[in-house]
C-alpha cells in the first residue's frame, strides 16, 4: 500500500507508541490506533475480531481516528471490506500537538493585551504606549521606563528582586512556556521561593497537557501558588505591588518590556490580576485524575511499601493472578502499559510513595516538638 | 501509614536527587513506554547498562522495584507521565 504519509510496514513489536488518550481521543481509539501501527493494515471485522472489541465500538474508534486524521482507509463502498492504515505516530502526535495549539489564537492574545493598555491609557496613564515601541530605552514619561530587550528586562527584573522582597506576582497568556522563558524562570522561582518570597504565578493550562515544568517541585507550598485559567489577559510581574513589568509588544518579546510604578497604573494592574487571580484554579497536570477502589488503593499501598505480588496477595486474600488483574485494569485506565508507568503516574498523582519517601524525616517540621 | 497526601509543605521535605543526563534520558524513554531493550537500543548501550543504571536508582531512593523507582519519580516529579513528550527536548 503506498498512501502518503501511512505506515504500511508494522513497527516492531514493543516499539513505544505514543499514547492518544493524552491528546483527548477515546482508550478505544488508542486501542485500536496501536493495534494497526503495531501489527499493520487491517479490517474492521478484523480489528474487532482481535482484540474482542463490539463491532459497533471499533466503528467509532476507527470514525474517532479518521475524524483526527490518525488513520485512513481504502475507499471501498461497503465498510466492511475498507482497509484501514495508521499514519505514523510521530505525524500523528505532531498534528493533534498542533490541532490542540491553535486553541490559542496569537492575534486574539494581542488583542486582549491592547485592550488592558487602551483601558489604562483612558483612566490612569494616557502615557503609556499602544501599538508602538518607544524609540529609546530608558525613562519616556514619569515612573515608566522601556527596557528594550528581553535581556535588559530579565536583568532589570534580577536587579529588583535583588533586595528583600515579600511578593511576586506573575502571569503570562502564553499558553507552552518556551525553552528561554522555562530557563530564566526555574532559578529565579527557586531562589525567591528559598527566600521565602511569596509567589503567585497565574498561567493557562498547557496545550498538550505536557510542560517544561521546571519549578513543579516548588508549587503546593505555602509560599508558591499557581493557577491557571483559560483566558489571562497579558503578560505581566509585579514586584511588591511597587513595580510592574509587562511586554512592550504583546506578538515579540524579544522587543523588552515597560516599567511601570506609577501608583495608579500599579493600583489598576493588581485589581486586574486579584480578579483573574479569584477566576482562576489549581492546575491539573500530568495526569487525568483516577479514582481508586478500596482494594486497589489497599494493593497500591502495598506494593508500594515494598510487598511482592506474591505477599500482597497473601495479605489481600486473594490469588496473585487477580493482583495482575488489577494492576492491568489500573494501566488500562491511565493508558499505560507497564508498571513502572503506572508507578510514574500515581506517584504524580499523590496516591502512593515508597516507604523511602513517605517516611522521610522532616528536619524542619515540628512534629517532635 | 502516613497518608501522603495530607503531607502539607511537601516541597522543602522532598529529597533532593539529581539525575544526570544519562538517567534522565532513560527514564523519559522509559516513562514513554520503551522497554529496557528499545531503550538501551535508542541510547546505544546495552541493556546490561539499563539494568545498572536503574539499579543505581533504585538504590539511591531506596527501593526495591520499577513500580516504586515509578512511584518515587512520579512523587518527585522527575519524569513526565504518562506517555509521551514527543518532539520535545525537556
Amino acid at each position: 500500500m503506498t498512501i502518503d504519509g501511512v505506515t504500511s510496514s508494522p513497527l516492531p513489536v514493543g516499539a513505544a507508541v505514543p499514547s492518544l488518550v493524552r491528546w483527548g481521543l477515546s482508550s478505544d481509539a488508542d486501542l485500536v490506533f496501536r493495534t494497526l501501527v503495531t501489527f499493520g493494515p487491517r479490517t474492521q471485522r478484523a480489528l474487532a475480531a482481535e482484540l474482542g472489541l463490539a463491532g459497533r465500538r471499533t466503528a467509532d474508534a476507527l470514525a474517532e481516528l479518521l475524524e483526527s486524521g490518525a488513520v485512513v482507509s481504502t475507499d471501498d463502498s461497503r465498510t466492511t471490506t475498507r482497509i484501514w492504515t495508521a499514519r505514523r505516530p510521530d505525524a500523528v502526535v505532531s498534528m493533534l500537538r498542533s490541532r490542540r495549539m491553535r486553541l490559542v489564537d496569537r492575534h486574539a492574545t494581542t488583542t486582549q493585551h491592547h485592550g488592558v493598555v487602551r483601558s489604562l491609557r483612558t483612566s490612569v496613564a494616557p502615557a503609556l504606549p499602544m501599538g508602538i515601541v518607544p524609540g529609546l530605552p530608558g525613562g519616556f514619561a514619569e515612573d515608566m521606563l522601556y527596557l528594550p530587550t528581553r535581556e535588559d528586562a530579565s536583568r532589570r527584573v534580577s536587579e529588583l528582586i535583588a533586595p528583600p522582597i515579600h511578593e511576586f506576582l506573575s502571569m503570562s497568556n502564553v499558553q507552552v512556556v518556551d525553552a528561554v522563558s522555562a530557563r530564566a524562570a526555574a532559578p529565579m522561582d527557586t531562589a525567591l521561593f528559598e527566600r521565602g518570597v511569596q509567589l503567585r504565578f497565574l498561567g493557562m493550562p498547557p496545550a498538550d497537557g505536557d510542560t517544561l515544568d521546571v519549578s513543579g517541585h516548588l508549587v503546593n507550598g505555602t509560599s508558591y501558588q499557581r493557577r491557571e485559567a483559560a483566558e489571562v489577559p497579558l503578560r505581566l510581574m509585579v514586584i511588591d505591588r511597587r513595580t510592574a513589568l509587562l511586554p512592550a509588544d504583546p506578538e515579540d518579546l524579544e522587543r523588552g518590556y515597560l516599567e511601570v510604578s506609577r501608583p495608579p497604573v500599579l493600583q489598576a494592574l493588581l485589581a486586574l490580576f486579584d480578579r483573574h487571580w479569584r477566576a482562576a484554579v489549581a492546575p491539573q497536570r500530568w495526569v487525568a485524575p483516577i479514582e481508586l477502589s478500596d482494594r486497589e488503593r489497599t494493593l497500591i499501598t502495598l506494593l508500594a511499601a515494598g510487598h511482592t505480588d506474591q505477599t500482597a496477595a497473601e495479605r489481600l486474600r486473594i490469588s496473585t493472578r487477580s493482583v495482575t488483574g488489577i494492576m492491568r485494569t489500573m494501566m488500562d485506565r491511565l493508558g499505560v502499559e507497564n508498571r513502572f508507568q503506572l508507578g510514574l503516574a500515581l506517584g504524580a498523582l499523590r496516591v502512593a510513595a515508597p516507604p523511602s519517601l513517605a517516611f522521610q524525616p522532616d528536619e524542619t517540621s515540628d512534629l517532635e516538638s | 501509614m502516613r497518608d501522603v497526601t495530607d503531607r502539607r509543605n511537601g516541597a522543602s521535605v522532598l529529597p533532593k536527587i539529581t539525575l544526570s543526563d544519562r538517567e534522565r534520558e532513560l527514564v523519559a524513554l522509559l516513562a514513554q513506554g520503551h522497554t529496557d531493550v528499545s531503550a538501551a537500543e535508542q541510547l546505544g548501550i546495552s541493556a546490561r547498562s539499563v539494568t545498572n543504571i536503574l539499579r543505581s536508582l533504585m538504590d539511591r531512593l531506596g527501593v526495591d522495584n520499577r513500580f516504586q523507582l515509578g512511584l518515587a519519580l512520579g512523587f518527585l516529579r522527575k519524569a513526565n507521565v504518562p506517555g509521551p513528550s514527543v518532539g520535545s527536548d525537556g
